[in-house]
């Protein structure tokens, strides 16, 4: 993985919600409000922006019963670019921590 | 980083199975034996199929996430503990219990499936939860 710092992910709601669409192939709005702990308005913003970006899709779909749901996929582009862009602050965090201690921090990340 | 893991377990966390449906299959499938166990067929057999179609979807219905880590190891890891889940379960039918015990057995019997299916359906649902919120799996993995 390529490390690679992203100015639109790095805002820490769009981080957190990246992250926790990064948990699965996809999920539910409501899972991701709660995940995240935001307003479902800031959540719908954020969303858009991260859309608008090709990071992720949304699509709501029908139930047998009750309302349409909406589903939340992050798309192969936004996957790489969520990666790489943790890779990139693992990076930072190993660089502060060698020139903090003078030692190696380094540490597995979080993979996928 | 904190941030990252963090919201990783809470949306790990938020889309797990509801227990209640692992343990209304897991209650199907124990009456179902306790049924047989009875020598009572057909009963068990639309009982079965009919609680199967029923929780499936409630469970998708309900479901808040797609996606589960299927490489190697998680088959792997689920093969081997539905095989204990199994083992359990085919021990219990092959117990022939005196006449007289018959319905004691049966019952009994059900029991131990209600127990070993939930136990099966729990652990599966909290292993694949656990693999996705450390991130612990390779992208061509999540189907």
């Amino acid at each position: 993985m390529v490390a690679r710092f992203d100015d639109l992910i790095h805002a820490p709601t769009r981080l957190r919600i990246t992250a926790a669409l990064a948990a699965g192939a996809e999920l539910e709005f409501s899972a991701v409000e709660e995940a995240v702990g935001v307003s479902t308005s800031l959540l719908s913003k954020q969303l858009r922006l991260l859309a608008d970006a090709g990071y992720l899709t949304l699509e709501k779909r029908p139930q047998p019963f009750g309302r349409p749901r909406t589903w939340i996929r992050l798309t192969p582009s936004g996957r790489r670019a969520y990666l790489g862009h943790v890779a990139a602050l693992q990076q930072l965090v190993a660089t502060a921590s060698d020139d903090t201690f003078g030692v190696s921090a380094r540490r597995p990340g979080p993979g996928v | 980083m904190k941030q990252i893991a963090e919201s990783r377990r809470a949306a790990a966390r938020a889309t797990r199975r509801p227990w209640w449906t692992d343990l209304g299959l897991a209650g199907t499938a124990g009456v179902a034996v306790t049924l047989t166990l009875l020598e009572l067929w057909l009963p068990a057999v639309l009982l079965w199929v009919g609680g199967a179609v029923v929780f499936a979807l409630i469970q998708r219905r309900l479901a808040r996430r797609r996606g589960q880590v299927v490489d190697e190891r998680a088959l792997g890891t689920r093969a081997w503990r539905f095989a204990l889940a199994y083992g359990v379960l085919f021990v219990v039918l092959q117990v022939r219990p005196p006449a007289a015990w018959q319905p004691w057995y049966a019952l009994g019997a059900g029991i131990v499936a209600v127990a070993a299916g939930f136990w099966w359906l729990r652990w599966d649902d909290r292993y694949q939860a656990r693999r996705l919120a450390a991130g612990d799996f390779d992208r061509y993995d999540l189907l």
